[in-house]
């Protein structure tokens, strides 16, 4: 049985911009799916609908074999199960922090279930260390720069052990070195058996961390699906789906891994450097 | 190193669906629904001003003068017949602006003509408005007197109770539909340029349009707060909780807003902002709008004699 299965799902906006447009997607345990796709093509929205965050206008949502609905959602011991197995990290971290020091943000999640605070304090602790955040505990995430955020933001859904992971734009605005570390973090969680779930149009990080990946046209449709090598080769596809452009600006093509695959030099550094020709001539 | 918990699968079984209690929809359902309604509605009132009718044909600068020239007429006449005649007019122009009338209807009557009824209620009894009664409503042994106030043994509706309700719900129901015509039939853009043009100070437009444009900005993110915190509520706090909750976030909000009123403001000075607002000039009105304008002015002008003769009969 899939974790999540989406059956001709339309969803828009205002009731005026359409965001989703007749969706079918399985989602498997254990997955690592990427959706890729150009800025308002419906990504987001399809992981707010995949959090039941908003419901499809028509079309269906199962999530662990239940149509998910607000009415279901209502029920506490069904909301109780489910945002205790699907956690999602927003694109912005801000609106995500609301307590007042790093250390009860993370205890949020935890308290909530209802765990004997000896064991809450615990798993704050070996968060904390295994982020690296130890230093922010008492700090309030208000004041933290944008990669601290970020941590913090992830430790605190981390905190309530989901089995699903919905990461939006990860790695938008984070330095470099934040960017690496995100990705070595998604891997490891994903080989620990997480299904993780990101959208993003940052093709650098794809073939590390996706184990399929779903293109998403500009007509909020699902263009393409499949394992990533194949489509980031496709660059009809990439370019069609305005990941791509033909002509990116003069260093743009050093971080495109799809150039890395036209060599098949496999897990290459982040930022492994071409000459121009070898881009052009497409080999 | 990942710690051993997160590496093991949650032990808690899944529910059978029907299992368990609904609860009732929180306070974060309805400041999300709350929040998709406001912008819905200005789109929808965006929608209507790009519609082709005769309002929107019209001049902003223009329409804003008929709108307050009536408003006027509506405040100035005393036959309750002229003010509800007035409010019958707006109903043509909504129609002739390619505005459903029940959904004008609602949009006027929802709350501020209601309000206006309940205000006007105790002055149809003859105990607040004196006059010839109507309909008696209670009768009392004797009357009494307590101060300044007078009751009387039959407490009834006036005639004059009647007739000054129905005159002040229809200055209201009048002006509020005028009101509501004017901004579903012009951008906020444009009204703000017309009352630039009508010499409202610069600054004063300036202020009031960033305010309505860094509205939607904050309703987008009191809105991703909301789901943020939806996405991780697994049972409700204690009332205090959750007003502590709310709390923490109108301080954050407010510090936003104050953050953003800064960045903002460097941004215009660094785009050479001296405190002198300049703005482009609108389009000259032509002379279907100042046809309009006249024959507005002279309409008000004939109602208010009218009025007078009614009055002075």
């Amino acid at each position: 049985m899939p974790l999540f299965r989406l059956t001709d799902v339309k969803y828009s906006y205002l009731k005026r911009f359409p965001a989703l447009d007749g969706v079918d997607l399985e989602i498997r345990a254990g997955e690592s799916v990427v959706f890729l796709g150009a800025n308002g093509c419906g990504k987001s929205t399809m992981l707010k609908i995949l959090n039941g965050l908003i419901f499809p206008a028509s079309g269906e949502i199962r999530a662990f074999g239940e149509v998910l609905d607000e009415p279901l959602l209502e029920k506490n011991a069904f909301r109780r199960f489910f945002r205790s197995r699907v956690g999602f990290i927003f694109q912005h971290s801000d609106i995500q922090l609301f307590c007042p020091t790093v250390f009860e943000e993370l205890a949020f999640g935890p308290l909530q279930l209802d765990m004997p605070e000896p064991e809450v304090r615990n798993r704050v602790e070996e968060l904390l260390q295994m982020l690296g955040i130890e230093h922010l505990s008492d700090r309030s995430p208000l004041h933290l720069s944008g990669g601290e955020k970020k941590r913090v933001a992830i430790a605190s859904v981390l905190a309530m052990n989901p089995e699903v992971l919905l990461l939006d734009e990860p790695t938008n605005g984070l330095d470099p070195r934040t960017q690496r570390w995100l990705v070595d973090l998604v891997t490891e969680l994903s080989r620990a058996g997480k299904t993780i779930i990101t959208a993003t149009h940052d093709l650098a990080m794809v073939d590390e961390i996706a184990t399929r990946v779903v293109v998403i046209s500009e007509e909020h449709r699902i263009a393409a699906e499949g394992e990533p090598q194949v489509i980031l080769a496709d660059l009809d596809l990439l370019l069609r789906a305005n990941l791509i452009s033909e002509r990116p600006y003069a260093h743009a093509h050093l971080h495109y891994p799809w150039h890395r695959h036209e060599h098949s030099h496999g897990k290459t550094p982040a930022f492994h450097d071409h000459p121009h020709s070898v881009l052009k001539n497409g080999q | 190193m990942i710690p051993a918990w997160l590496m093991q699968a949650n032990p808690e079984r899944q529910p059978h669906a029907d299992a368990g209690q609904g609860g009732s929809k929180s306070f974060l359902e309805k400041t999300i629904h709350g929040s998709a309604s406001f912008l819905e509605e200005t789109v929808l009132t965006d929608f209507y001003a790009g519609r082709a009718g005769l309002l929107q044909r019209l001049e902003p600068r223009c329409k804003l003068i008929i709108i307050l020239i009536l408003i006027a007429g509506v405040s100035l006449f005393r036959s309750p017949l002229l003010v509800w005649g007035v409010y019958l007019l707006t109903l043509i122009f909504a129609a002739a602006s390619r505005i459903e009338i029940p959904f004008f209807l609602k949009r006027v009557w929802l709350f501020v003509p209601i309000f206006a009824m309940l205000i006007i209620l105790p002055a149809l009894f003859n105990v607040v408005t004196p006059g010839a009664p109507l309909w008696v409503v209670v009768r009392l042994h004797a009357s009494h007197t307590f101060g300044p106030y007078h009751i009387p043994a039959e407490i009834a509706v006036t005639q004059e109770g009647v007739r000054s309700a129905f005159l002040f719900v229809g200055r209201v129901a009048a002006s509020v539909a005028l009101a509501v015509l004017l901004t579903l039939t012009t951008s906020w853009h444009r009204l703000f340029m017309a009352l630039r043009g009508l010499k409202v100070p610069a600054l004063f437009v300036l202020t009031v349009a960033m305010a309505y444009r860094y509205i939607f900005l904050l309703v987008g993110i009191v809105t991703d707060m909301h789901m943020a915190r939806k996405s991780r509520t697994i049972r409700y706090l204690s009332t205090g909780g959750e007003q502590r909750w709310v709390a923490g976030r109108i301080g954050y909000l407010f510090r936003k807003s104050f953050q953003m009123s800064q960045d903002v403001h460097d941004a215009m000075l660094s785009r050479g902002f001296t405190g002198e607002f300049a703005s482009l000039a609108l389009p000259k009105p032509g002379s279907f709008d100042y046809l309009c304008c006249a024959l507005t002015l002279l309409l008000c002008c004939v109602l208010l004699s009218v009025d007078h003769r009614i009055a002075t009969w």
